[in-house]
């Protein structure tokens, strides 16, 4: 999601002066140049939408389009266009095209297209807030009402009924939790710092009862963003018990390098649980691909996106003891 | 401890059953009260002593948030526990709240909520006191020498209270089970 009210003019500065004054709500950023432009766009700075004049070499729309997100819109607005800049523009991937010389006042019309595009997402990103936030008020507090009275049940009888309504009930946490998490961020954001990898293992896999997390090796500093690497490995932990059970043992360590001539390391997480058929190993990151009837379909989907976010790999292939062993590569070392 | 000593626990949830599973949590350390609305809260608060008040967000009527607002204005002195399904947000860093659970809570999570604030309670506690000890250390340095202080009996008795309540405070905040909590309060002292 963008930073609200911003947004980018590239183009000459009086043409930039005229559009600012004439946009509603939002601060209208000015640079005369592309390569300014797309310096402009940091992790701080990810405007709502960007206009940008086409003049090279010093304004290239085209060279805008390949370097912006593609979750910017970009509106193509030449001071001297033609119908096949308008095509090869909006088939390089602008969202609109403007041509500001065939309007009466063509500040005022880019001034009107900014407006209606930053209004836009406004919108939608209202109604996912407020999605959000009825997704998780209404859906988790009948959970925990449901939670409530099964303690309060278990006080008056024992029953084995009772603890598959509690594992359902966690299921169904597990399942609003993810999709709390999914709508809250379309696309996952890292922040990438140093992370003790011992400490983040140790405190993932603190009171899981049932099962044993051995580490064997070593484990070191690595780049990441810790609560992300949390719901990583909570994720896979929580995959292997749930299909391993009781008893399931989780080994935990670094891959040694072949050659050792990187700052990258290798990790894995193997379990002794029933392990993943060859040819399910690539649905498996699949959101909505679930390998057992009470699976949810997300958890794995999730360990997929972070990886990604991290810039990291994930594979998985069959452990020693005959389960699952995911392994992930190209981890830097801090 | 003895029945005189037990803390006393406000629950307010407007969802009896959820109302009385956290009753049936904390029951066995804690005298326990329970009111399933706002207003019924504020009343009770009106007449009696309580040390922690765990309390429901978004409840019909009175909100915990208008009730905790109340609480705040009124000087109450007592710790305050939010138990609620709303996400945190922003907002909650004016809260004048001492802890803030996300529904749904398990028995574990309750408890060391309830006893995480008591410990910040006890703690804040021991800071003033030392505070004020440490005032009066102060002016007295201040006003002898070493040498007089030294044969002065009700002196070296206050120093030796300093001594053991550092101590304590640096116990207190090693029983934050949180690392990084415990850290901060080392800091502060």
């Amino acid at each position: 999601m963008g930073s609200r009210d911003l947004s980018l003019y590239i183009g000459p500065t009086g043409m930039g002066s005229q559009i600012e004054a004439a946009v509603e709500s939002t601060q209208l950023v000015v640079e005369e140049t592309t390569a300014a432009g797309v310096g402009s766009l940091d992790d701080e700075t990810s405007p709502d939408c960007i206009v940008t004049d086409h003049d090279p070499p010093e304004r290239d729309c085209f060279e805008l389009l390949e370097a912006v997100p593609p979750e910017i819109p970009v509106v193509l607005a030449p001071s001297g266009g033609s119908s096949s800049l308008a095509t090869r523009g909006l088939r390089a991937g602008a969202e609109t095209y403007l041509d500001p010389t065939t309007c009466e006042d063509g500040a005022a019309a880019i001034a009107a297209e900014i407006n209606r595009i930053t209004a836009e997402r406004y919108r939608n990103d209202d109604r996912i807030e407020r999605f959000t936030s009825l997704v998780s008020h209404e859906l988790r507090s009948p959970i925990q009402t449901a939670k409530s009275g099964l303690d309060l049940a278990r006080t008056e009888c024992d029953s084995h009924y009772l603890d598959n309504v509690a594992e359902t009930i966690d299921q169904l946490d597990q399942l609003i939790d993810n999709l709390v998490d999914e709508l809250k961020h379309d696309e996952i954001a890292v922040e990438m710092d140093a992370v003790d990898l011992a400490a983040v293992v140790e405190e993932t896999w603190a009171d899981r009862t049932g099962a044993t997390l051995s580490v064997e090796s070593e484990l070191p500093t690595i780049e990441a963003e810790r609560s992300r690497l949390r719901q990583l490995l909570d994720n896979v932990f929580r995959n292997s018990v749930k299909h391993g059970g009781d008893g399931t043992t989780v080994r935990i360590g670094v891959i040694e390098s072949q050659d050792g001539s990187d700052d990258t390391v290798g990790l894995y997480i193997a379990d002794n649980g029933p392990g993943i058929e060859p040819d399910r190993r690539e649905d498996i990151f699949d959101y909505g691909y679930t390998g057992s009837a009470n699976g949810t379909g997300f958890g794995l989907a999730i360990v997929s996106e972070i990886v990604e976010a991290f810039d990291w790999e994930i594979s998985v292939t069959e452990s020693g003891d005959g389960g699952a062993r995911f392994e992930l590569h190209n981890v830097k070392e801090f | 401890m003895t029945e005189e000593d037990r803390k006393t626990v406000l629950i307010v949830d407007d969802e009896e059953m959820v109302a009385e599973s956290y009753e049936l949590y904390l029951q066995d350390d804690y005298e326990t009260i329970v009111e399933l609305s706002g207003g019924a809260a504020l009343m009770e608060l009106d007449q009696r002593e309580v040390d922690l008040v765990l309390i429901d967000r978004r409840m019909p009527g009175m909100s915990g948030d208008v009730v905790v607002d109340h609480i705040d204005k009124w000087d109450m002195d007592f710790q305050v526990v939010m138990v609620t399904a709303v996400d945190p947000d922003i907002d909650i860093i004016d809260m004048p709240c001492d802890g803030y659970l996300t529904k749904p809570v398990s028995e574990d999570e309750l408890v060391d909520a309830v006893e995480r604030a008591f410990l910040i309670d006890h703690y804040e506690d021991l800071i003033a006191e030392y505070n004020q000890l440490s005032e009066k250390y102060e002016v007295l340095t201040s006003q002898f020498s070493s040498r007089e202080l030294s044969n002065k009996k009700r002196f070296t008795e206050l120093e030796a209270q300093m001594e053991e309540m550092e101590a304590e405070i640096a116990d207190t905040a090693a029983q934050f089970s949180d690392s990084k909590l415990s850290d901060a309060f080392s800091r502060l002292h």
